[in-house]
């Protein structure tokens, strides 16, 4: 085979075209969109510029940009005897906001002094919240930047309580999975 | 009509129909563009991004852009009664409530005259009759925070008591992927009203 060809004058091709061979494709046979795709027909990624314009395509560190200060909240069911429970995992980024703690219907039977919830991590478990009142909802506007990978938990101290559940709510910017 | 392939092929005109009268593809210096056959702008489907100067989909746009904080605003009248503010979808959390009074209500009793905030289930649930002292000028915070477990209608409901003149504005700070505004006629006053707050550029 000749080393490439260019014929500027082709101005129509298939509907689909490969791109060199086994390679991915341009599908313009349905008339409603173009789609890139592999060889077996997947949805491809496209890389592009930084989008500038409204009709311009935007590229994923635009919509990170975009969505990293964005002020969000994960909430976690807790019971009185659950002991340590997960919420998630910080990314290397992230702001924890404030955390809201509230019982869930139903009195928490026998909770004492002892009895308590507290958010942090494993490297300071209320570092997030403490005091936990059964009574009302509590909300503890400590922030804190994590820089790397931190896994946060609910701490729940028993006391002398049988029963009662509560929902812990993490408010953040970043990401914790 | 057969396919042909010509792999070595790396060159074509700047604008490229697929298939015949389908949509095509313009190149200039500066872009690369999709279009229908008529010319407008064409969909492009793609996976979703992983790396950074990939092109994002609508469901990573949409997964962003959802659960925005947001507020939804009214003013209201000493003698206004009651009125819905607005719809909010299963899901939604409330933040915080401010209810700001600019001037002492005339004529008013704090015990008589009063302000409640809720929802058609509870309509004290955020504002209750004595959090707020409509004698004096201020605004009044509640940071009680309610999810709504199903489709909600927040309210508001105004006593007058002895009350012959005083207006308020009610601001519900909310995180939710769908608030339907419920128009009285007042929600534009509210906006214009807080339309400067005089230190964000500094």
């Amino acid at each position: 085979m000749v080393d490439s060809v260019k014929n500027y004058g082709i101005a129509g091709v298939s509907a689909n075209v490969e791109l060199g061979k086994g390679g991915p494709q341009i599908v313009g046979s349905d008339s409603s969109k173009i789609s890139l795709q592999d060889a077996n027909g997947n949805a491809v990624v496209a890389a592009v510029a930084v989008g500038t314009d409204a009709d311009h395509a935007v590229q994923k560190s635009q919509l990170d940009n975009i969505s990293q200060p964005k002020m969000q909240y994960v909430k976690t069911s807790v019971n009185y005897n659950s002991g340590n429970v997960a919420i998630g995992t910080t990314s290397s980024n992230t702001y924890i906001h404030s955390v809201v703690v509230e019982s869930g219907v139903g009195s928490w039977t026998g909770a004492d002094s002892n009895t308590n919830i507290t958010v942090g991590d494993v490297g300071d478990t209320s570092r997030l919240f403490t005091g936990f009142d059964p009574s009302t909802q509590s909300k503890d506007e400590s922030d804190h930047h994590y820089t790397g990978a931190t896994q946060l938990n609910a701490y729940v101290t028993q006391g002398g309580a049988v029963a009662g559940t509560a929902t812990v709510t993490v408010w953040y910017s970043g990401e914790i999975s | 009509m057969a396919t042909v392939k010509k792999y070595n092929l790396a060159g074509v005109s700047a604008n490229v129909e697929l298939g015949k009268q389908g949509s095509y593809i313009s190149g200039n210096a500066s872009a690369i563009g999709f279009y229908t056959s008529a010319g407008a702008l064409q969909k492009l489907a793609i996976a979703n991004a992983t790396v950074a100067t990939e092109a994002v989909t609508k469901a990573q746009l949409d997964a962003t852009a959802g659960d925005l904080i947001q507020h939804v605003t009214v003013d209201v009248e000493y003698n206004g009664g009651s009125g819905n503010i607005a719809t909010v979808a299963s899901g939604s959390r409330i933040v915080s409530v401010t209810v700001d009074v600019p001037t002492g209500w005339a004529s008013a009793d704090n015990t008589t005259s009063y302000i409640e905030v809720g929802d058609t289930n509870n309509g004290s649930r955020f504002i209750r009759s004595t959090d707020i002292d409509v004698t004096k000028s201020g605004q009044y915070h509640s940071q009680y925070q309610y999810e709504y477990t199903s489709q909600g209608t927040l309210s508001y409901d105004i006593t007058s008591g002895s009350a012959s003149a005083g207006n308020a504005t009610i601001s519900v700070v909310l995180v939710s992927d769908s608030v339907t505004v419920n128009d009285y006629g007042s929600i534009n006053q509210a906006q214009n009203s807080n339309s400067d707050l005089g230190n964000i550029s500094s």
